[in-house]
């Protein structure tokens, strides 16, 4: 029997009496109703999640993992892209796809927990980047905020503002505002639009929210909370300057004497633009010392240290304006491998007509191989 | 000097800023928009907060707070007229104020990383506190055994001074910097960034009592304590930046049910089509009297709520400025709200020249929660404007519509003065022609509760 490619997209309207075939014993509602939550699930997920049974293509296929009707769009450019659906290879393995997307409502409760937060992080990124809302705001799905925002009240950077314009620095504070915004703008994109790499890391992050922040040299306030709970922290990550732990409750009877300096700076250990150097600071090669950092804890985010440096180290690195299109420019090229560095085995799997089964190359498949 | 390239940020690049435009474009005069009373000579930059004098004083005083570095205290007198009476100012903007629970003083928190006590009587200010960032909260906390001040800062500690001694009583670490704070012997409540919630236990001293998971997404901007009848502190309601106020109970009997967020100062709340324009919320107080609630937000509205029913009392006309701080005078009869430049769109669209203003409102009707005594309960709250809840906005204009009619269809009911029960009998015998007069409008009322249901149902609509 056909697979239903109406039900496939979750709008079958024949539900159980469709003549086609709706895998998955047409739990999912028989199309229409019940059907967007299933159908926009990612696939590749799943898959991933349940080891994948060598289906291999998993890293590439869709490496726009969004929770919108674009994945078809993407599907059918695929190289050689047989048919409308991911299978490739002969019909068993084609349902065996097609279970796949529709599984996360049965199996796997930790991975479809991810794939909701996904979802809801995707589409609260988009709110966030068309809303007009304050942009210098911590977010979290989950207790422990996602890192790489920078939290800052409007207060904050109105005394800023303040500040500078009374001490003549008002360029100042418009490069450092400018930089923030970039900075937030390209991690907005980063989450909205997330590939395999970005999206392994935020899955890694939101199941394991200590261990990830040590990554993002801004996740700095994420500290601040887990710091009671868990000192060992501050000895992981150390480079960072987390060295005077706070204690809980201090009874400090110190002088009242007032601090010295002229500024309030926001340069404070633990506050999110610390190394940098924040305001102030003219220079932005100031903010090449949080990159640093990041590439030397990347690694621990279990993703490939190359990789981990492209998908997040950009938006940090890079400074002034030129910083969004950058990061949002680079991320397509992970897409694609360079036809050099595969094996002449990946090259032939990827200049072949059909895959082999089992030889499914891991990675990229190169940009000029692509059929689309 | 500043070139517009730099400046742009909150303007015209994607994302930030551009759902805004437009909204305060007219640049008719709107400032005032539901003619309510002007208070004189009103602070010469934004207003931070304000606070209406505590019950123990007679007459009404008002103090405002300001980014211009001051601190003023108005008498509002019976007839509406304000008159300026004195302000104290400080070397930086103020943040946050308070009074003492017998009036005599005020306290002031600055940027200038002081707070100072400002005796009224004598007119003399001094320095009462130090941080070593600048307070953002400042509150007077009047125990049996003890009374002190408490302030917040950004330099993530909160101290409680006792006034007579240049050192704190006692300094507690946050792991954060403050952003809000309330206090409500025997509460304090301290929201800090990165989303913390604290609560402070107050009784013999100060301690930290539990830390909240916030039920909010982003960043914390305002939370004000509510009582129960007893006028016991038992929650807390606390705004973000995403439009969006959470009504968080301490101890609740039952924490799914009772706890629930709902969406706020956003733009076309109806329309699913185009993305929403979202707006902070600015600040939170409730009505001393009735418990029920104001919001502000940078869209330039006010907002009344009652969070026991969950339904929008009133929303204001929109205001050409921001509303950036709001109170209520002790017997709950007077809403002060300011209006002026909250920095939400960055410092492009800070115009120093654009005036600000503290508008005075009459509270004692539009606060009052709607009579419950009604065919259902539940149904009739609905009749200001719609019950909070998320849900698609599509289905919600339509239950909206529904809601309207049901409302009229009651009020009709009502006029005939049926009982519920003679109500009830109809529905039971709505085949039998029971009689003639308030039949046809009964039957209507019936289906369009049903479709309600429905409706709801459909919306997944529950306490969040």
């Amino acid at each position: 029997m056909t697979v239903c490619s109406f039900f496939l997209q979750g709008r079958c309207r024949y539900g159980e009496k469709c003549w086609n075939e709706h895998p998955r014993g047409g739990g999912g509602g028989g199309g229409g109703g019940g059907g967007y939550g299933s159908y926009s699930r990612p696939p590749a997920q799943s898959s991933s999640n349940r080891g994948g049974g060598g289906f291999g293509n998993r890293v590439w296929v869709n490496p726009s993992q969004r929770s919108s009707g674009r994945d078809y769009v993407q599907s059918s450019a695929f190289p050689k892209g047989g048919g409308s659906d991911w299978g490739r290879g002969g019909g068993e393995e084609r349902n065996f796809s097609a279970q796949n997307r529709y599984s996360g409502l049965n199996s796997n409760s930790q991975g479809d927990d991810n794939d909701k937060h996904v979802e809801t992080i995707c589409k609260d990124m988009e709110a966030w980047e068309s809303s007009g809302q304050w942009p210098f705001s911590c977010y979290a799905t989950t207790p422990a905020s996602i890192s790489g925002f920078t939290e800052l009240s409007p207060e904050e950077l109105r005394l800023e503002y303040y500040t500078s314009r009374s001490n003549g620095g008002l360029q100042n504070y418009a490069n450092s505002v400018q930089l923030l915004a970039s900075q937030w703008r390209s991690r907005v994109q980063e989450l909205k639009n997330l590939n395999s790499t970005t999206r392994a890391a935020l899955i890694a992050e939101l199941n394991n929210p200590q261990s990830a922040s040590q990554g993002f040299p801004s996740a700095g306030s994420i500290f601040g909370t887990d710091f009671g709970a868990d000192g060992s922290q501050a000895a992981v990550s150390g480079p960072t300057g987390f060295g005077s732990a706070p204690t809980a409750a201090s009874f400090s009877f110190s002088s009242g004497s007032a601090p010295t300096s002229a500024s309030f700076s926001f340069t404070n250990p633990s506050s999110t633009f610390a190394a940098p150097g924040g305001f102030g600071v003219p220079a932005p090669g100031g903010f090449g010392v949080p990159a640093a950092d990041f590439s030397f804890s990347a690694p621990g985010l279990g993703v490939s240290p190359e990789t981990g440096v492209g998908s997040f180290g950009l938006p940090v690195s890079g400074a002034g304006p030129a910083v969004v299109g950058g990061a949002v420019g680079s991320a397509p090229d992970k897409l694609f491998t360079p036809q050099g560095e595969l094996t002449s085995e990946e090259l032939k799997e990827f200049a072949g007509k059909r895959f082999t089964l089992g030889q499914v190359p891991l990675r990229p498949p190169p940009a000029d191989l692509l059929v689309v | 000097m500043l070139t517009t390239s730099n400046m742009s940020l909150f303007g015209t690049t994607s994302g930030f800023g551009t759902a805004g435009t437009g909204v305060f474009a007219n640049t008719a005069d709107n400032h005032n928009p539901m003619k309510d009373v002007e208070v004189t000579s009103p602070p010469d930059d934004s207003i931070s907060c304000l606070a209406f004098s505590p019950p123990s004083m007679p007459g009404n005083f008002l103090i405002g707070g300001s980014w211009a570095n001051d601190v003023r205290c108005w008498e509002v007198q019976d007839n509406g007229q304000t008159v300026p009476k004195a302000q104290q100012t400080h070397t930086g903007p103020v943040l946050d104020v308070c009074w003492s629970d017998d009036g005599s003083k005020v306290f002031t928190a600055s940027c200038d990383k002081t707070a100072k006590m400002w005796d009224l009587n004598s007119n003399q200010a001094m320095q009462i506190a130090q941080h070593d960032g600048p307070i953002r909260t400042i509150h007077w906390i009047k125990a049996p055994n003890y009374s002190c001040i408490m302030t917040g800062s950004w330099d993530k500690t909160l101290k409680f001074w006792d006034t007579r001694s240049p050192n704190p009583m006692m300094s507690l670490q946050m792991p954060e910097r403050a952003y809000s704070a309330d206090v409500v012997y025997p509460m304090a409540v301290v929201a800090t960034a990165d989303r913390g919630l604290i609560v402070y236990q107050l009784e013999n001293q100060p301690s930290e009592f539990r830390r909240i998971e916030s039920p909010l997404k982003h960043q914390h901007r305002c939370l004000a304590i509510f009582k129960d009848k007893q006028s016991k502190p038992t929650g807390f309601a606390l705004g973000s930046i995403e439009g969006r106020v959470a009504i968080h109970y301490i101890n609740p009997p039952n924490p799914a049910k009772d706890n629930f967020t709902f969406k706020c100062h956003r733009s076309n709340g109806t329309n699913t089509a185009t993305p929403q324009d979202i707006y902070a919320v600015n600040a939170i107080s409730f009505h001393p009297v009735h418990g029920t609630l104001a919001t502000v937000g940078s869209d330039g509205r006010f907002s009344f709520w009652d969070k026991d029913a969950r339904t929008k009392l009133k929303t204001s006309e929109q205001l050409d400025q921001a509303i950036t701080a709001c109170s209520f005078n002790s017997n709950g009869n007077i809403f002060a709200y300011a209006s002026s430049y909250d920095w939400s769109k960055g410092h492009e669209y800070y115009n120093p020249q654009k005036k600000n203003y503290i508008l005075l409102r009459n509270a004692a009707e539009e606060l009052k929660p709607r009579n419950k005594k009604c065919l259902r309960p539940s149904a009739v709250a609905i009749a200001g404007g719609g019950r909070i809840y998320r849900g698609a906005l599509s289905a919600y204009a339509l239950l909206e519509r529904v809601d309207k009619r049901l409302v009229e269809l009651q009020l009709k009911a009502q006029g005939v003065n049926q009982s519920e029960a003679e109500i009830k009998l109809f529905y039971k015998n709505g085949k039998d022609e029971h009689s003639a007069g308030g039949e046809q409008p009964e039957k209507e009322l019936k289906k369009l509760v049903a479709e309600e249901g429905q409706l709801k149902r459909a919306l997944g609509m529950k306490n969040d």
